[in-house]
């Protein structure tokens, strides 16, 4: 229950903030996208932090739920909800079947298959002109309603997108210490020993894939309701994948909060550049995004929760165990020459 | 246009991407760090030739004599400045850390030059020689020359020199090459500034043949990571001979299938070798899956 405390906390100031805010649509459209890079870095932050499997092909899973949404409001029914759904069971589909076919792989050899995965879902949206749109995309009818995903005022969404990103912090730090938590970062650090043990390996980490793919999906299909637009350069780029997983980077990864302090630090700034640099902004906060990423991790490589939980028990050491793991340490594989 | 045409094409223009993947395979065989920031290094020699064409009329070829030295000290550069800190410290740190690189210079040149396409048009762009029978650019040609000589300059380097001994040495085995009085930290150092260099020549060579935006290093990148894991990570053979296959199978690709889908092309063969051998055509085997029963 006290583990709860701060998250019940939480969950009011995501809906006390943008109330307290209603007639500023600027900041609620910022609080709104705060919420979803949380949302979406806590997802991608399930399977790389706690499996240990990075992932740079994330955006290919909140496009799915982007473009199912979008389909769904323009060509099944009006309904986006609908198109919520099947976005979110595609996407599970999908990440389980590239997952049997990749979760094999170690380390870099994973993240570029994914990258791979996700540049081909790009191509393929890209291409497929009849149903994706190509380069154009599609409108999404604003039609408001609980049903269509569509709210008249933007206090609404950045609630809902708070809501969500508390939420799967929450749902992080319940299943942390839980005995599938336990078997995932067993997984992370050693998944020798963890099978050797019993531990399910292949099994657990398909469906921690899936699951992160579809909460992805579900917040892509939200954003894309939001927008009113769905194209393929605003959903399934590698630079998106990049951010999704920077932000939980460098917010803590393996740790319930990390992405959620990730985009509180991040999304503000991309905001206030945008402000400071108008037109060419779109360069000059991933920039400095990237200038962070360095500085943050040559002093802070587990991120800012990591620093911050060391600065605490510098102050008050006590007998509990750290809460958030160092990181694992490179796999030692045989060691390979450069061969000719 | 006969295969055979697109056959010789492929392979000219998969030597520059050979020489982009080897550099790669350099810095991860010895370092074991994946530098995601590889195609930047490459975007922004092709920058630097560019401009070197623009203001002094220099030839993009000529360049590679100012590119390559820049390239070497740059490289030096990203060593102290990013990975000398992150040694050791585990694969996500390191992928970020050359993630966060590459968008700070992909970004940065976005900034300060715009995205537009631009493009060096030399006295000779249109020239074209005859060879087997088919017509080959001869800026094609010439690059595909260079990028054979400078991947053979590296290969006589790593095996007939001192340090590129030692730059084996320590790919092998950091700690006893450590104990034989090899300064790992230094051979550190000269691998990313080398590795670097070769990138630069690569961007020199590439300036006259493809469209140069701040964007380009990405897809090099992916393209590199393609090849690299096609030949092997770590393997320098399997770099060069990964290249031309990617370069073949990009222009027969783009000319049966269309050019929006060639690049899927590749990286669905990417996945397939990933499935099959994940080692790729010339890596040692156990480093790539968990080996778990």
């Amino acid at each position: 229950m006290r583990r709860a405390i701060p998250y019940l906390a939480a969950a009011l100031v995501a809906i006390a903030l943008p109330l307290a805010l209603t007639n500023e649509p600027y900041w609620l459209d910022m609080l709104a996208l705060l919420g979803f890079w949380a949302a979406l870095a806590g997802s991608w932050n399930l399977l790389a932090g706690y499996t240990g499997q990075v992932s740079l092909g994330h955006a290919a899973f909140s496009g799915i739920g982007a473009y199912s949404t979008a389909l769904a409001a323009t060509k099944l029914t009006s309904n986006a909800l609908v198109g919520l759904l099947l976005g979110v069971v595609l996407a599970a589909a999908i990440a389980a079947i590239v997952g049997l076919l990749t979760l094999r792989l170690r380390g870099p050899y994973f993240s570029i298959a994914t990258i791979a995965f996700a540049q081909v879902a790009s191509i393929t949206a890209l291409n497929w002109k009849d149903v994706t749109g190509g380069a154009e995309g599609i409108f999404l009818p604003f039609e408001p309603g609980p049903a269509n995903l569509m709210f008249e005022s933007p206090a609404t969404y950045a609630i809902i997108f708070l809501l969500c990103a508390v939420l799967i912090a929450a749902a992080t730090a319940w299943m942390a210490p839980s005995r599938t938590g336990l078997f995932l970062r067993a997984i992370r650090d050693d998944p020798v020993a963890a099978a050797s043990l019993g531990v399910r390996v292949t099994a657990l980490k398909l469906a921690v894939f899936a699951v992160s793919a579809a909460i992805a999906a579900a917040m892509g299909a939200l954003n894309a309701a939001r927008i009113g637009y769905v194209d393929p350069t605003g959903t399934m780029t590698l630079q998106l994948s990049i951010q999704v997983a920077l932000i939980a980077a460098i917010g803590g990864m393996g740790s319930p909060a990390g992405p959620l302090i990730g985009a509180i630090g991040i999304i503000p700034l991309q905001f206030l550049l945008r402000a400071e640099l108008g037109g060419r902004f779109g360069a000059l906060y991933l920039a400095v995004y990237g200038l962070l990423l360095v500085i943050v991790l040559r002093y802070a490589p587990g991120g800012v929760v990591d620093l911050a939980t060391r600065a605490y028990r510098r102050i008050r050491p006590g007998p509990t165990p750290p809460a958030m793991p160092p990181p694992p340490a490179p796999a030692t594989t045989a060691p390979e020459e450069v061969r000719s | 246009m006969p295969l055979a045409q697109l056959v010789v094409s492929g392979v000219l223009i998969g030597a520059l991407y050979s020489l982009i993947a080897v550099g790669l395979n350099l810095v991860f065989g010895v370092l074991r760090v994946v530098n995601f920031a590889h195609g930047e290094l490459v975007m922004l020699s092709m920058f630097a030739a560019y401009f070197l064409h623009q203001w002094w009329n220099i030839d993009p070829f000529l360049s590679v004599l100012i590119t390559a030295p820049a390239g070497f000290l740059l490289g030096a550069l990203v060593y102290v400045v990013v990975l000398r800190p992150i040694m050791g410290k585990g694969f996500f740190v390191q992928v970020f850390a050359t993630l966060g690189l590459s968008l700070l210079l992909l970004n940065g040149m976005l900034y300060l030059v715009s995205g537009t396409y631009r493009t060096v048009t030399t006295s000779y762009t249109d020239n074209t020689v005859r060879i087997f029978g088919t017509v080959v650019s001869t800026t094609r040609l010439a690059a595909f020359g260079v990028a054979v000589v400078v991947a053979l300059a590296l290969w006589a380097y790593l095996h007939h020199t001192t340090w590129g001994r030692a730059i084996r040495a320590t790919a092998q085995d950091p700690a006893a090459a450590s104990t034989l009085g090899i300064s790992v930290d230094r051979i550190y150092l000269l691998t990313v500034a080398v590795s670097a260099a070769i990138a630069a020549v690569a961007g020199s060579l590439l300036v006259p043949i493809i469209p140069i935006y701040p964007g380009v290093g990405e897809q090099l990148v992916l393209v590199g990571f393609v090849v690299v894991v096609l030949g092997g990570l770590g393997s320098f053979g399997g770099a060069l001979a990964g290249g031309l296959l990617i370069g073949v199978i990009e222009t027969v690709s783009g000319y049966f299938i269309g050019e929006a889908v060639k690049q899927a092309c590749y990286f669905i063969a990417l996945i397939i070798v990933l499935l099959l051998r994940p080692a790729g055509l010339f890596g040692t085997r156990g480093a790539e899956e968990f080996r778990v029963a």
